[in-house]
């Protein structure tokens, strides 16, 4: 009995191990819809609140997976617990807003956002490195968002 | 003999032609990191904060005391006391100096940056300054070159009676205080140029030479708002981020006083950990526990307080910075009227001097001195610009200051393997 309460507790303890991280993933949505909410909007402070908000989420859950191999074996046992066809339309901007964004955010040759807004989509490249090939093409399998990823330069044609 | 002679030869020529070197203003931001003294300084205490971290990190490891272990045959007792050396990790303060060693080694880190984004600043200003005093130096020349050519009309004049001596004399003086302006912003010049080189790390033996800029074309330029430009300057701060993680270490002091029972800490915080220093920590559990944790939470209001003060002086320099730019910019076209009209006022006298007509030779030198101030005025205005420009840079980080916060520096690195 008490093996299989420590086998339990292990079980709990292993699959709350990365819930912060997870859950910040799925947080993405909600502010990328923020993001998209104001790309025609004025760059107020506010505004770059919310910027900052969404890219900075994009780069620290990045830097989690990238920096916890555990993590990111964890993630490949159970890929299609967390990822899906549907992963990429929800976490991910649009190019069009992004290249609105990036207009906004230069002001007389400065760039006015944060620094995170500017190297996106080299985030992205590098996150897209822990996963594997048919973890993409699971990804991707979606044409939506394979062809947001490849106007990105997230992928390659 | 001949050899020796020679080689004296050699040696004196090698003195006498200082080697040259030429640098552009895009080379500047490099150099200063490569090679300027304070930024190289700054960079070993890094290195300090970083090894001190392995340092507190191994020092939770046993260690070997020979006389402490000679102790023990005497008095087992002796033992309790040697926890420190056989098992410090049981010490919680121990690791607590662990946490604050890492979170000082990011402060420095924070300063280190501000630091090098004010030395490259300070490099790059005096660069510009340096070229517009080289620019104020040719205008002067030029209107060395009016005045010169004045004085020959005016002596030819003053021989045929159709000018008053005094008035000759007059000019004579007006260009003997030009050839003292121009001694004296030629050795400021020489100055500035000495300055950058030790700003550069460059020896003082070395002649150096800087390229020309393009300046802004303020006409181009459209005005900027502070709202837009305050985030990414209050964003980027490294000021403000050093206080955070100074503040983030203080919560491990106050850890360190409520576990003191088990012992304190002997190990160093790391660099920049001195100002922590001021805060008693008893060793062991006793009645002075209460003044430490209130001594902590004043010094973290202290924190506050100075970090909002930075806030202040951040937010004091952009206001500053955008009301400048926008006034420049808005008072372009003044400046070149200006400019235009005192050229047009210069080629009419002469003109009119050449052609043998009765022109007055003082005002002649006024239109001269109109066309001087005009000239200086408009370059110095561009050069103002270029220097808005820059310390805005500085002060959002952009350009050559932009500098890549830790995580963000790690992430894109991997992308780019």
């Amino acid at each position: 009995m008490k093996y299989i309460l420590f086998l339990s507790l292990v079980f709990i303890l292993s699959s709350c191990k990365y819930g912060v991280t997870f859950s910040n993933l799925k947080n993405l949505e909600t502010s990328r819809n923020d993001v998209e909410l104001i790309a025609t909007q004025e760059l107020t402070t506010e505004n770059q609140q919310i910027l900052k908000k969404y890219f900075s989420g994009v780069k620290d859950v990045s830097y989690e997976f990238l920096n916890n191999s555990s993590m990111q074996n964890y993630t490949h046992r159970k890929f299609s617990r967390f990822f899906d066809e549907a992963i990429c339309n929800n976490i991910i901007l649009d190019e069009s807003y992004y290249s609105d964004l990036m207009r906004k955010c230069s002001v007389n040759g400065f760039f006015i956002c944060s620094e995170e807004v500017k190297l996106y989509k080299e985030i992205l490249i590098s996150i897209k490195k822990i996963f594997s090939e048919m973890e993409i093409n699971t990804i991707t399998a979606n044409t939506a968002c394979k062809d947001k990823l490849l106007n990105l330069g997230v992928l390659n044609e | 003999m001949n050899k020796i002679l020679i080689t004296i030869l050699l040696f004196t020529l090698s003195y006498a032609h200082a080697e040259e070197k030429v640098i552009s203003l895009d080379e500047v931001a490099s150099k200063v990191k490569e090679t300027n003294f304070t930024i190289l300084e700054n960079a070993q205490r890094i290195y300090q904060a970083k090894e001190t971290i392995t340092f507190n990190k191994r020092n939770l490891l046993p260690k070997l005391n020979l006389w402490n272990v000679l102790k023990l045959p005497f008095d087992w007792a002796s033992a309790i006391d040697m926890v420190q050396d056989i098992a410090p990790f049981l010490v919680p303060n121990n690791w607590f100096r662990v946490s604050q060693s890492k979170l000082f080694y990011l402060a420095q880190k924070e300063q280190y940056r501000a630091l090098w984004a004010n030395e490259v600043m300070t490099a790059k200003l005096l660069y510009t300054n340096t070229l517009r005093d080289q620019s104020f130096l040719k205008l002067l020349k030029t209107q060395e070159t009016q005045l010169s050519e004045l004085i020959g009309i005016v002596k030819t004049r003053t021989v045929f009676g159709e000018a008053p001596p005094q008035v000759l004399k007059f000019l004579k003086i007006r260009k003997l205080e030009i050839e003292e302006d121009i001694r004296l912003l030629d050795s400021l010049v020489y100055e500035e140029i000495k300055a950058m080189s030790y700003l550069m790390g460059i020896p003082q033996e070395i002649d150096l030479k800087l390229e020309n800029i393009v300046l802004p074309v303020v006409e181009d330029l459209n005005p900027i708002s502070f709202d837009t430009f305050v985030f990414r300057a209050m964003d980027n701060a490294p000021e403000l981020n050093q206080y955070a993680y100074i503040k983030e270490a203080l919560k491990y002091v106050r850890k360190e006083a409520y576990f003191s029972f088990l012992g304190a800490s002997t190990t160093s915080r790391g660099a920049g950990g001195g100002v922590f220093n001021n805060i008693p920590l008893q060793d062991g559990l006793g009645f002075g526990l209460g003044s430490s944790v209130r001594i902590t939470r004043s010094e973290g209001k202290i924190l506050d307080i100075n970090a909002e003060a930075t806030k202040e002086v951040i937010k004091k320099n952009l206001y500053n910075l955008v009301y400048n730019f926008n006034s420049y910019i808005k008072n372009i076209d003044n400046q070149n009227e200006r400019f235009q009209l005192a050229q047009e006022n210069y080629e009419t006298v002469k003109t009119q001097l050449i052609l043998g007509m009765n022109v007055d030779p003082l005002e002649m030198l006024t239109s001269i001195d109109n066309l001087f101030d005009a000239s200086i005025s408009l370059e110095n205005y561009k050069y103002e610009v270029a220097n808005t420009i820059e310390k805005l840079k500085r002060s959002i980080f952009n350009g050559d200051y932009t500098k890549k916060e830790g995580k963000l520096e790690d992430v894109t690195k991997r992308g780019e393997k």
